[in-house]
């Protein structure tokens, strides 16, 4: 049976630690009062029953007994029988009857004994309970039995239930101390539960906060982790990108390679150009220095030792580029190499400086040994042409002072050439001075002269100013010097290459003296004739003539515009 | 008066024993009461028996003379056994499922054999014998013996 909803609802709060309220305490125990008086009124039935059954048993076995002695009228055998009932006291009254329901034999203890009997149903008549039985064999009828039995009285079997019913009054007080009980602690339930929620809202408010809090102390910590590790990484790309460094690294599990944008350029790939795996790197090494770097980088990765290699690179333009590449091999756990990594430089502009560098020593070796060969030519020369001690320290170091000025005419153009113009001029500035500038007239096209041509040059034209500043024009206030030079192009009809017609050929250089003191052909050539017209026109494969005519001096230089005299265009 | 007990007694015996299924011809065939010899009971054996049925099977009661068989009869009584026609005709039906009853003492070769003890008329039962015509008898019955044999 479903209980109403009201109850099961007080049930369940009851369950769930709520107040059991007062009146569930005293339904309880009116309910087991009922059940204790349901089941005093039971038990009660059950007796009565049970009490029929035994003295319906009892008249069956006795009819059973019976049979044979009520058949052949052995009232001796009978009379045993209803004596040996005579010890059970509750059976009060017996009788047995023939089939003509006359009695043969019985007692009666205390009870009334009918002189006849028919078979019929028990009757219960106060505390007795009356039993008949028919006595049979097989369909025969023989007779019946007649049993009155005495139950136990009343009072007596509502003592045996006061204990049941002193139980459930027990029972009843137990449900009502609890019942009290129950309120209490469930007033006492609902305190703790209350205080107990409350500590769990403010525990969970509180981890809220903390774990809050720890959240928002690690974003922050991660996003100042990333913006540190995004500096970083742009100081370390600033720092590469500024340092023109590129950076590598070689997978040797999978050989493949990663590289940078710098490294990639060194060897004039791009983003998107193919450079993934060692082979590859290795098709853009110069063929030369393959070997090298493959045994530096299987070095590395054997022994661990930094790895330092420079090596040229081809550019898909066939362009040759130099490249520093240092890096170190990582290893795993249990030693073995997992990638080799590292920088690289591009040293290209740094190679080149050096092979300049290297190009200018030689130069430079070059060009001493020739100015000492020149010193030493010129020390010879003059001794031997200068009358004595003083007039060849005179002119010594006169000659050596030319010699300086065209060093320093090249110092300040790096050895590069000088022009023809600024080598006459500087040669002809000490005779430039103020009020003397109208007596020398220069005049020519820029004629670019190798370091070589302008120091030999330098040399002629300073012979030619120091004869006539002691002899010749520039010795005198009326003389006039007149430089003038031009570049002689072949014209028609001269037998040239096709080629070479109105290209220039030729350097006419024209130093002219006049209004000096009247010119005599010297009866010696010195240092300074020799040196033009042998030295000089030897040395560039021209021509040089000294023409001593009385109102100046006049040299004709021709020389042929060849790589010796000329830089190249 | 003896012989009127006697007569109500032998129907009466009928309740308590149990005859094989093949002791009747039928289901409705009747319950044959013979007696074999001198029929000491007279008419008091047929009021005795009178509308009186064993189960199924309504009692009759035959009268035989010695030499005829008494085969189908379920209770035989014969006055006295020893005498050598009545002892030939037990010995007829010998294992057969015949009840057979008589008024002598002992070992005549009958089942039962009524005795008057104390002026009251008792009976003995002879167990084995019972036995070997395929006769059960009850408990009660035997309980009421005055002596049983068993055994042969």
């Amino acid at each position: 049976m479903r209980a109403p909803g009201w109850l099961r609802g007080a049930l369940l709060r009851g369950w769930r630690g709520r107040r059991l309220p007062p009146w569930m305490t005293v339904v309880a125990a009116v309910g087991l009062i009922l059940a204790g008086l349901s089941l005093a009124l039971y038990n009660e039935r059950q007796g009565a029953a049970q009490k029929q059954r035994a003295v319906m048993v009892q008249a069956q076995i006795l009819s059973g007994s019976i049979a044979a002695a009520l058949a052949f009228d052995d009232r001796l055998t009978v009379r045993e029988y209803i004596d040996a009932l005579q010890a059970n006291p509750d059976i009060e009254t017996v009788g047995v009857y023939d089939s003509q329901g006359s009695l043969v034999a019985g007692y009666a203890g205390g009870g009334y004994l009918p002189p006849t009997s028919a078979v019929r149903a028990p009757l219960s008549d106060g505390d007795h309970l009356v039993v008949t039985a028919p006595v049979t064999q097989g369909r025969t009828r023989l007779g019946s039995v007649y049993l009155r039995s005495t139950r136990e009285p009343l009072v007596r079997r509502a003592a045996g239930y006061s204990g049941i019913g002193l139980l459930i009054v027990m029972a009843s007080l137990v449900v009502t101390v609890l019942g009290a009980s129950n309120r209490s602690l469930s007033r006492a339930h609902h305190r703790v539960q209350g205080e107990m929620r409350r500590r769990a809202k403010a525990e969970r408010d509180l981890r809220r906060s903390q774990e809050l809090e720890a959240a928002t102390q690690l974003t922050l910590a991660t996003e100042r982790g990333r913006a540190a590790l995004r500096q970083s990484e742009q100081q370390l790309e600033f720092a590469l990108d500024a340092g023109r460094l590129g950076s590598w690294e070689l997978d040797l599990r999978t050989d493949a390679v990663a590289a940078s944008e710098f490294f990639r350029a060194a060897f004039g790939l791009g983003p998107d150009d193919a450079l993934d795996s060692l082979r590859s790197l290795l098709a853009h090494v110069d063929l030369a220095d393959r070997p090298r770097l493959q045994n530096a980088l299987s070095r590395a990765i054997a022994d661990g030792a930094d790895l330092e290699i420079e090596y040229r690179t081809l550019t898909p333009l066939d362009e040759t580029r130099w490249l520093l590449m240092r890096g170190r091999a990582a290893y795993d756990e249990e030693g073995a190499a997992v990638k080799i990594a590292g920088l690289s430089l591009d040293i290209t502009d740094r190679k080149l400086a050096e092979q300049r560098q290297q190009s200018l020593l030689d130069e430079l070796n070059h060009r001493v040994k020739n100015t000492l060969a020149t010193v030493q030519s010129i020390a010879m020369q003059t001794s031997r042409t200068a009358g004595d001690a003083d007039a060849f320290e005179h002119a010594f170091l006169a000659r050596i002072s030319a010699l300086a000025q065209a060093h320093d005419l090249l110092t300040a153009v790096a050895w590069e050439g000088a022009s023809l113009g600024d080598v006459i001029r500087r040669i002809l500035a000490p005779y430039a001075a103020e009020g003397q500038i109208d007596r020398l007239r220069m005049a020519g096209p820029d004629v670019r002269l190798g370091p070589n041509a302008a120091v030999s040059l330098a040399m002629a034209f300073h012979e030619l100013a120091t004869n006539a500043a002691k002899y010749g024009a520039l010795s005198t206030a009326a003389g006039e010097l007149e430089v003038a030079w031009t570049v002689d192009r072949p014209g028609a009809g001269q037998a040239l290459p096709l080629a070479l017609l109105g290209e220039p050929v030729a350097l006419e250089i024209e130093w002219r003296e006049s209004g000096g003191p009247a010119v005599t052909p010297p009866a010696r050539r010195g240092f300074g004739s020799r040196f033009v017209e042998k030295a000089l026109a030897r040395e560039f494969d021209g021509a040089c003539e000294l023409i001593f005519r009385p109102e100046g001096l006049q040299c004709h230089m021709r020389l042929p515009l060849s790589p010796k005299l000329q830089l190249a265009a | 008066m003896e012989y009127a007990v006697k007569a109500a007694y032998l129907y009466r015996f009928a309740p308590f024993v149990q005859w094989p299924p093949d002791a009747f011809a039928s289901a409705a065939s009747p319950f044959n009461l013979c007696v074999l010899g001198d029929d000491p009971f007279g008419a008091a054996l047929d009021q005795a028996v009178r509308g009186q049925s064993v189960g199924d099977h309504p009692v009759v009661v035959r009268r035989l003379r010695a030499a005829e068989v008494a085969t189908g009869c379920q209770i035989l009584y014969v006055q006295d056994a020893r005498r050598p026609a009545l002892a030939s005709a037990l010995r007829g039906v010998r294992g057969a499922p015949v009840l057979t009853v008589s008024d002598q003492g002992r070992g005549d070769g009958t089942i039962i054999q009524f005795v008057v003890k104390e002026g009251h008329v008792r009976f003995s039962i002879d167990t084995g014998l019972a036995a070997a015509s395929h006769v059960t008898i009850s408990s009660k019955l035997l309980s009421l013996a005055v002596t049983t044999e068993g055994g042969r």
